[in-house]
């Protein structure tokens, strides 16, 4: 690699390779920017083996459309893109078609819109900002129920080799819920949408596909308009940019900040969801939205070393009659005997969460679930029952243990434009499951809203030229990225360990039942990790290659990042609503929290405010006086 | 009872190691309900309390098929495969290339299963679900489904890892997607005379496949309806006639 200047190397074009100094792996002072190639000595520190020289190319890839994450946002905002003629690179720090929430690739339950009369659509919106609790950025809830039905969901999986669930007399779930439809709620239930179909057409329509590839930060071009993406090549630990005038963030939650530091991981998600979509948002300048409505489900507490089967015990609504308390008593009948106003995940989530704080949950703080006559009910048994039984030769109880588990954020950027979901920063969009999480449609609005950002983002590239790489900023990424391969003295904290903190820092005060005090602390924790801690933090593993600290070191830093953000909006929600339970403000406040929460880092300090919810489609007054008010207490 | 499992892990950094090696770890039981412990909660042990090893995972719960290798000489998930006290050695997926340690590269069997053509193929775009039996839906469509694509199955075959019949077989993974669609009513194509092309006959009945699934997908018994079915179409080779 000869020396390249910063000049030739921009006139050189795109698809590229150029080379940039990592001054900070070989332990000397950063040198300008991309002005020479250096190399740099990665120690060879196990097995044996000799160090390796190793010079760090930049490998510069370029696309219409870059897609970060491959779950089912990713993909239909890929799928959409390239009908509409862009060229497509998606990026995916695992495994493509198995990261994420989507990976698990469980045939998700759906429910859907897309056999409904598009002129139902405006009023069933409508009538949706109630289901959630009010804090629904109407104009955006407008266009997705539109991209919703145009997405076809259902249809579209069983197109692409999804078999989807059947009943007895062997007649699709769509087909039977479809009769049951009418005018007013054309919502129909369906089970079996499975994300890898998905994954391989958009493989075969022509994605260029970058897993194990793990995207650092948005990079901007020096109007401020989005111009790409800074990575690491996870497999070889290459230093990878991808140049794009538009960027879609599809990476999903961050419920990965409830995991927890032992076998029984308290997240029904994956691994994967550490909010790196959020933290590069916020990195960006842009503020977030309700980024304290984390919506739990119920997971099995037991074997300890599995997670619960998804879909198995989860106590999905319609079926909640299988939960019960510490004294065997049901605790949800409000909802089965009134589903038009309480049918929600949130309302079911308050009153487990009221159950266990006030002293009736199980000894490790959950809820029992009743298997009786599982065997009838297929969907539910074969996860649970026959799976038990089949790998760990056990026996379900009776009654199952349940804990609450995080498995989606609601969080977003606040503003996007509703049509396109373009956010704040120009040719920079958000796909994923927001707004409200508890709604019932988190699949549909992944898709709904990657539907209308894949289309903006092709469009987005024919009228723009492509945004000029600023080659500080991709140093000044890629110096901090790599500099935790230097942190190896004695104070230095093994990521995977500093990881755990976080969690703990958070489940501390973000558990599901939170309070002032709690919450404070988390901020105060989280806060004393990223000033102290962070700096400090190293890796076990010294060799580029598949190298899962470093990773999680990546994963970590944004992790506190979107914590802290999470408890700054929980602190001044002062009331219970949603998927956000508050034991100092255990009541439902429609009089005073009709709103929507919002915060960002301005120049390293929080700033937070509650911003009342637009009301376009239903007024304030309306919400306030038609919200079901089922608060903890 | 032992208290305690010994695992004895492959270890290869190609970037520095000359040659894999095994590395020896004590790992201490974990009691639980089940008198179980899985390959995960060993490899997660080892890897926060003792040294970082090199394993990829996702859900933890069956389902992602990230963690798949070789535990014991049987290929599975390391999530879903039990474990008693003792012994028990950790390798990677026979015949996949390492990126390190217990991570192999699956995507270029992954591509197998895009190149089936895996959706439904119709003339028109599905309007409306039809009708599948219930029986045919739980016992095969929905554990085709559920398929981690962990590649087991490719590890376990004695068609591909004995006969070394790659270049003529899909493998048993790739041929459950032909399956799937040929058990799909909605699909209009003609998939037996696609899973003769794609070497059905090359697979020789030995059942592994079936024994290591993790979905519990009838592999073999499947791939034996579609030899079957091919054979009625005047599809099996002379060279394997008997």
């Amino acid at each position: 690699m000869g020396n390249i200047s910063r000049r030739t190397f921009l006139a050189s074009g795109v698809a590229g390779a150029g080379a940039i100094a990592l001054g900070s792996l070989a332990g000397c002072s950063p040198s300008s920017t991309g002005s020479s190639a250096t190399t740099s000595e990665v120690g060879g520190q196990r097995g044996g083996g000799a160090a390796t020289s190793h010079t760090q190319n930049v490998v510069v890839h370029e696309a219409d459309v870059i897609v970060v994450g491959s779950g089912i946002a990713g993909l239909t905002a890929a799928r959409r893109a390239i009908d509409e003629g862009a060229t497509v690179a998606i990026i995916d720090k695992g495994p493509y078609g198995h990261s994420g929430a989507s990976g698990h690739n469980w045939g998700h339950s759906v429910a859907t819109v897309e056999y409904a009369d598009p002129a139902s659509l405006p009023a069933f919106a409508a009538g949706l900002l109630f289901v959630g609790d009010g804090m629904v950025d109407q104009n955006y809830m407008l266009n997705l129920a539109t991209a919703w039905h145009d997405v076809r969901p259902m249809l579209t999986s069983v197109q692409l080799g999804s078999v989807t669930e059947h009943n007895k007399e062997g007649v699709s779930c769509s087909v039977v819920n479809q009769a049951n439809s009418v005018p007013e709620n054309p919502t129909v239930q369906d089970a079996g949408l499975f994300p890898r179909v998905f994954a391989r057409q958009v493989k075969r329509a022509g994605a260029q596909i970058y897993d194990y590839t793990y995207a650092l930060d948005v990079l901007k071009d020096p109007d401020g308009a989005t111009a790409g993406i800074a990575a690491i090549n996870l497999k070889t630990g290459e230093p990878v940019v991808f140049r794009s005038r538009a960027v879609i963030l599809a990476t999903g939650s961050f419920v990965w900040l409830c995991g927890w530091n032992g076998m029984t991981p308290y997240s029904h998600s994956s691994a994967d969801c550490t909010g790196d979509g959020a933290a590069m948002f916020i990195r960006a300048g842009l503020p977030m939205r309700d980024m304290e409505e984390i919506c739990q489900d119920n997971g099995q507490w037991y074997p300890t070393g599995t997670r619960q089967c998804m879909t198995g015990m989860g106590v999905e609504l319609p079926d909640h009659y299988r939960g019960f308390n510490n004294n065997y008593e049901s605790f949800s009948d409000i909802i089965t005997e009134n589903p038009a106003a309480y049918m929600n995940q949130g309302t079911y989530m308050r009153l487990t969460l009221r159950e266990i704080w006030q002293g009736r949950g199980t000894e490790h703080g959950g809820i029992w679930a009743l298997t009786d006559d599982l065997e009838n009910e297929e969907r539910y048994y074969r996860p649970a029952k026959w799976n038990m039984k089949r790998i760990f030769d056990y026996d379900l109880p009776q009654y199952v243990e349940l804990v609450p588990q995080a498995w989606e954020t609601a969080g977003r950027p606040f503003n996007i434009d509703p049509q396109t979901c373009e956010t704040e920063v120009s040719g920079l969009f958000y796909a994923g499951g927001a707004p409200t999480v508890w709604n019932g449609f988190v699949v549909a609005s992944c898709m709904g809203s990657a539907w209308m950002a894949g289309k903006a983002a092709a469009d987005l590239t024919r009228t723009d030229e492509r945004g000029v790489i600023d080659w500080n900023q991709v140093s000044d990424i890629f110096n901090e990225a790599y500099s935790y391969f230097d942190n190896t003295g004695d104070d230095a904290i093994r990521s995977r360990k500093l990881m755990r903190n976080v969690q703990n820092a958070f489940w501390d005060g973000m558990y599901f039942l939170r309070d002032e005090e709690g919450i404070q602390g988390t901020i105060d924790e989280l806060t004393r990790i990223q000033n102290e801690d962070l700096p400090h933090m190293g890796l076990g593993d010294h060799t580029p290659q598949f190298n899962m600290d470093w990773r999680n070191a990546l994963e970590t830093r944004n992790m506190v990042t979107v914590g802290i953000a999470a408890a700054q909006a929980a602190l001044i929600r002062r009331e219970t609503r949603g998927a956000h339970c508050r034991t100092d403000y255990p009541k439902v406040d429609n009089e005073n929290y009709m709103v929507n929460t919002k915060v960002a880092l301005k120049d390293g300090s929080w700033e937070s405010e509650l911003v009342p919810v637009d009301d376009p489609l239903v007024s304030r007054e309306d919400l306030i006086a038609g919200i079901a008010t089922v608060g903890i207490d | 009872m032992a208290d305690s499992i010994t695992a004895k892990i492959f270890r290869y950094d190609p970037t520095v190691d000359e040659e894999p090696y095994y590395s020896t770890y004590e790992v201490p039981w974990v009691e639980d309900p089940t008198n179980k412990m899985t390959g995960m909660q060993v490899l997660q042990y080892i890897h926060e309390e003792i040294e970082p090893i090199a394993y990829d995972y996702s859900c933890i719960s069956g389902l992602c098929g990230r963690c798949s290798m070789v535990i014991d000489g049987i290929p599975g998930l390391a999530c879903w495969t039990t474990l008693e006290p003792g012994t028990h050695t950790f390798e990677p997926l026979t015949g996949f290339p390492v990126i390190k340690d217990l991570v192999v590269d699956r995507s270029a069997i992954k591509e197998r299963f895009t190149d089936t053509e895996p959706y439904n193929k119709t003339v028109n775009p599905i309007s409306e679900i039809k009708d599948i039996d219930y029986d045919l839906y739980w016992e095969t469509l929905e554990r085709i489904n559920m398929c981690r694509e962990c590649m087991s199955c490719y590890a376990s075959c004695q068609a591909l890892q004995m006969n070394n019949a790659w270049e003529k077989y899909i493998g048993p993974g790739a041929m459950m997607t032909i399956a799937q669609r040929y058990y799909d009513p909605h699909d209009e194509a003609n998939r037996v005379e696609q899973a003769a092309f794609a070497g059905v006959f090359e697979c020789i009945q030995c059942g592994n496949c079936t024994n290591v699934c993790p979905a519990g997908i009838p592999v073999a018994e499947t791939i034996a309806v579609l030899q079957k079915e091919a054979e009625a179409a005047g599809l099996k080779p002379e060279a394997k006639s008997e």
